[in-house]
């Protein structure tokens, strides 16, 4: 008759997850960018700046110049072609549709809201608080989220007229 | 052998004939006569004619059906071992018919180790709660907590490695690999992977929410996105923070834990806390240079 051996007993594998590869810190760009693009098309420009190239420019070093580069390079608003422009200093930058003001620059906002009034130029400061220094818009932090606020007399003072959902959803309009 | 000098106990006519055909390795022909004996009056109720079911169908099991795990015959076999212990007032076969028992009680927990795999893992779990029927029945004072908090982690493990293939549906292994970890939670609430592996489970399903975003997302669904992955980072957190104090995961670096804390305060927009474990991190590093 046959010999037997003791079964032992196996091992159950496990293994530990990892985290979602790449730079986990990338998702404040994404959504910024979102926002960016729901602006571009939530936003009233003057009929003198509906032809031509929609021109989305960033002052300053900030990670969403290359989030909007890569996303929206080829996309367009109305039959607008966007284009992204990266302005490293106060006096190159040139006119734009949307201007991003990078924080560690947020000192400029009221400098750039003079310089640029008269060419509707929408100022989006990624950096809170800045509405009252002539920004259109401000990137704010709400309950966790991303979000904004605007300021429609600014907006106003630009020629530029603010959409009713851009402005209903805005976690605060002044 | 089966039994050495087991011819040596006084055996039925009917049993004698089946050990003949066991010993020539001729299983079908032992079993069928085993069988016979086992309703025979006056052999049913000797315990060696039991006892030499259990072997046949063991054998049965082991080698004529190369260990198939959906066979029969070990069931056969371990009520036949059973029976004939019950019968067995001497003490002759007892000791023999339990180390069988236990060799075919492991072999259920065996053949669930074998079979956690992506294709198979459903099937596990049915070889997996026989072994703890079967083994509650032999050993009734068996304590099954660390074996399930195994068997959960592999299991859930297995869920993750679905949800992380699949594109459609992802979401059944999604819920499924968080209920199973809840469950290990449940039995050991200071289980460290599990807490650990939760929290990833959610800090990386709100990420990649985020990152796969279309570009044209409008903008009350960026709003809407945005309060899910709230939601799941928030959830992330506590079981983070969790694995973070019980610093007792010999699968986890502890830098890993750091990290992932960094990370959920990062996407939950908490500066002073993502600066807190992201200095902390660095210095983890450091002393892993060092």
């Amino acid at each position: 008759m046959k010999r037997w051996f003791l079964i032992a007993l196996l091992v159950f594998p496990t293994l530990a997850m990892d985290m979602l590869s790449g730079d986990p810190k990338d998702t404040h760009k994404t959504v910024k960018a979102l926002f960016v693009y729901q602006f571009a098309t939530l936003v009233d420009w003057p009929k003198e700046f509906k032809k031509g190239d929609f021109i989305i420019g960033v002052y300053g070093e900030s990670p969403l110049y290359d989030e909007l580069t890569n996303k929206y390079s080829n996309r367009s608003v109305g039959s607008q072609a966007i284009k992204i422009r990266s302005f490293q200093s106060y006096n190159s930058i040139t006119p734009c549709h949307i201007l991003v003001v990078a924080p560690e620059v947020s000192d400029k906002v009221a400098d750039l809201a003079k310089k640029f009034k008269s060419s509707s130029t929408l100022i989006v400061s990624e950096k809170e608080g800045k509405l009252k220094e002539g920004a259109v818009i401000s990137f704010v932090i709400k309950d966790n989220k991303q979000s904004y606020e605007l300021s429609k007399s600014n907006a106003s003072k630009s020629k530029l007229i603010i959409g009713s959902k851009l402005e209903n959803l805005a976690a605060r309009v002044e | 052998m089966l039994i050495s000098g087991s011819t040596a106990f006084a055996q039925g006519p009917v049993a004698e004939r089946a050990l003949q055909a066991y010993q020539g390795n001729e299983w079908d022909k032992a079993a069928r006569i085993i069988d016979s004996a086992s309703v025979a009056s006056g052999e049913a109720a000797d315990p060696f004619t039991w006892h030499l079911r259990g072997f046949i169908y063991k054998d049965i099991y082991k080698i004529a059906q190369k260990e198939n795990r959906n066979s029969t015959a070990r069931a056969i076999a371990i009520e036949s071992f059973y029976k004939s212990n019950e019968l067995d007032k001497a003490g002759d076969f007892t000791q023999r018919n339990n180390g069988s028992i236990r060799s075919l009680v492991i072999s259920y927990f065996n053949d669930a180790v074998r079979l956690m795999d992506t294709t198979n893992y459903m099937e596990s779990e049915k070889f997996y709660l026989e072994y703890k029927r079967q083994m509650k029945r032999f050993a009734p004072a068996t304590d099954f907590m660390k074996s399930d908090v195994e068997y959960y982690n592999a299991f859930a493990t297995i869920l993750v490695k679905k949800f992380n293939r699949m594109e459609k549906g992802a979401d059944v292994f999604f819920n499924k690999a968080i209920e199973v970890y809840q469950k290990v939670i449940e039995l050991d609430s200071n289980n460290c992977l599990a807490h650990y592996q939760i929290g990833i489970l959610y800090y990386n399903k709100g990420v990649e929410i985020l990152l796969n975003l279309d570009p044209t997302t409008p903008l009350e669904e960026i709003i809407k996105s945005q309060e899910i992955c709230v939601e799941l980072f928030q959830k992330s957190k506590p079981h983070m923070y969790k694995a973070w104090e019980l610093q007792n995961c010999k699968d986890i670096n502890p830098l890993e834990i750091a990290e992932g804390l960094s990370g959920i305060h990062y996407q939950l927009n908490e500066p002073d806390k993502f600066k807190y474990w992201e200095d902390l991190k660095k210095k983890l590093q450091e002393g892993e240079d060092k």
